[in-house]
């Protein structure tokens, strides 16, 4: 014999609004850990992220995913690598910047004193020389007031302080300067990519584009670390906090509906059938993953700055809310099949 | 039109619970199923209501001209022994459960909740959270839960058991009062409950004798 009800999806609706949200006790217990832990993994994850953030720039100055290319011959005296092209890697994506650098001699000044090294480095890798600004390394002593002008070889110029440089992009004891635009070759390009970008994958297109005079080119990143962090953090068990707090709510509604088989009992005596009292439970627990991922939500807007995906950790913590639903659903599957009679005497 | 079970046996592995066993259930009329622990009271009534099959024999529903059909719990309201009620919910929500079950609209089924709580006078509680409602009232709410789903036949599980007499005498009289044409079975060991039926059942383990 088959059993049907009149309950109507709107009534049922009503049903699970009112059980999840005019209630204390069991169902509280859920929204608060749907509270808790949308809230708490997206706020755990961004923790995790600023350390991470915190090494990977770490790496960055030792020189992680900073390409020096040059001639793989130090010898070699006729090697040149084509300005433009070298320039032109900052079009690939995944390159953050790159240019030539070139060693000028060393010159003697007022404010740096005697034998400071002087380079010439391309506006493409060191935006600040846009400005037409000489730069003074952030490890140089002396003045960097922009107001200030100093005589080198007499050229006139004013001076501002140049951030920290990564090394293979070694200009932090030096005053730096422009490319003249009649340089159209130089022996050194500096690229630097993007912290999450593989550098395996980008060697050989860098390789292509780059043109060069003389032996073909060597291109060397200058920290090269045995193990790729980024794939590190994206590969840890932590990422998948959010759908593991997910799957806890769902064993812990699903513990709770169980536990509370003598409620199950009342729907089904009062002539529900087992399908629509599925329909209520299962509402009910897409309103408390609701709240689960509107906490998510609320903290990834908080704290999205600090989260490397903010988009990626949105898209996770729909899915961890969707996995809860679904989750439950089938862990109270068993209760379509429970005689009636029988659950109102599980108490 | 009655409810009959004709040589109806049932067993649970090695174990017969009834065998056997015929009885005949008029409509409009009060029945209690008497008979000693164990002797498959609830479980038959679980079979009346079609929550489970029999092994052996033959249940239906007879109507005035003899056609017979199938037991249908479509058409039964079952009250449970005890307190199954959303205990976070008022009385008025809980009996509301029924009709809303049953496709009434909202304000429809209010009043028809409202109706079977004064029934049962349970009407000075009905905003009263269910967890807060003694034994006897939360039977009370379980009986107003029956009546209010308007459906033919009430089944009820031990009603009185556990309640001290002043509500045993308030159940049994909600339940026992007299209904429009609805059929009520009620299994049960207490006297009083079956001195208000009009018609007694007896069970025996493994061996049952109908008595009208």
């Amino acid at each position: 014999m088959v059993r049907r009800d009149g309950w109507t999806l709107l009534a049922m609706a009503r049903e699970s609004a009112l059980n999840v949200f005019r209630t204390s006790g069991r169902m509280s217990l859920i929204i608060f850990y749907a509270v808790v832990a949308g809230s708490g993994v997206v706020a755990y994850e961004a923790q995790r992220t600023a350390v991470f953030d915190q090494s990977l720039e770490a790496y960055r100055m030792a020189g992680r995913n900073i390409i020096v290319i040059s001639s793989s011959d130090p010898d070699d005296t006729q090697f040149e690598i084509d300005r433009v092209s070298c320039e032109g890697l900052t079009d690939i994506s995944g390159v953050v910047r790159a240019g030539v650098v070139l060693d000028l001699r060393s010159v003697n000044t007022v404010e740096y004193g005697a034998n400071v090294p002087l380079h010439a480095v391309s506006a493409s890798l060191m935006p600040e020389l846009r400005s037409g600004q000489i730069l003074a390394g952030s490890a140089l002593a002396g003045p960097a007031d922009p107001r200030r002008r100093i005589s080198i070889s007499g050229t006139v110029a004013s001076v501002i302080r140049a951030r920290a440089q990564p090394a293979g992009l070694d200009l932090d004891s030096s005053l730096v300067a422009l490319v003249p635009p009649a340089v159209q070759f130089a022996p050194r390009c500096v690229v630097e990519l993007d912290r999450f970008q593989n550098v395996a994958t980008l060697l050989p297109l860098l390789e292509s584009a780059i043109a060069t005079r003389g032996r073909m080119p060597q291109l060397q990143e200058v920290l090269r670390l045995r193990q790729d962090p980024v794939a590190q953090f994206r590969a840890s068990p932590e990422r998948r906090a959010l759908w593991m707090a997910g799957l806890v709510g769902a064993l812990l509604a699903v513990v709770l509906t169980f536990a509370g088989s003598s409620e199950s009992a009342a729907y089904r005596l009062s002539g529900t059938t087992s399908r629509s009292h599925l329909v209520i439970l299962v509402l009910g627990q897409v309103l408390c993953s609701g709240v689960f991922m509107f906490a998510g939500t609320v903290a990834l807007l908080l704290l999205g700055p600090r989260i490397a995906t903010p988009a990626a950790q949105l898209l996770v913590t729909v899915q961890a809310g969707m996995l809860w639903v679904f989750a439950y659903a089938v862990g109270v599957f068993p209760l379509l099949f429970a005689d009636p009679s029988s659950l109102a005497k599980d108490r | 039109m009655r409810l009959e079970i004709e040589r109806g046996t049932k067993r649970f592995g090695e174990t017969t619970v009834f065998e056997d066993f015929s009885a005949t259930f008029e409509w409009g009329c009060v029945t209690t199923l008497v008979g000693p622990s164990g002797s498959g009271k609830s479980t038959l009534l679980s079979i009346l209501a079609g929550y489970q099959p029999l092994d052996v024999g033959r249940i239906s529903f007879v109507d005035e001209n003899g056609s017979r059909s199938h037991p249908d719990p479509n058409l039964i309201s079952w009250v449970p022994q005890g307190a199954n009620a959303l205990s976070r919910r008022t009385a008025l929500d809980n009996v509301m459960l029924a009709p809303l079950a049953a496709g009434l609209g909202l304000s429809t089924a209010r009043i028809r909740a409202t109706e079977a709580l004064e029934a049962v006078s349970m009407t000075h509680r009905m905003g009263e959270r269910a967890g807060l409602l003694s034994g006897g009232e939360l039977q009370r709410l379980a009986i107003a839960r029956a009546l209010a789903s308007g459906r033919p036949v009430i089944f009820a599980d031990e009603p009185t058991a556990n309640l001290d007499i002043e509500n045993t005498r308030r159940v049994a009289q909600a339940i026992t009062r007299p209904l429009q044409g609805q059929m009520v079975i009620i299994a049960t060991h207490d006297p009083y409950l079956v001195s208000l039926a009009q018609r007694v059942v007896k069970m025996r383990p493994s061996e049952s004798l109908a008595n009208g």
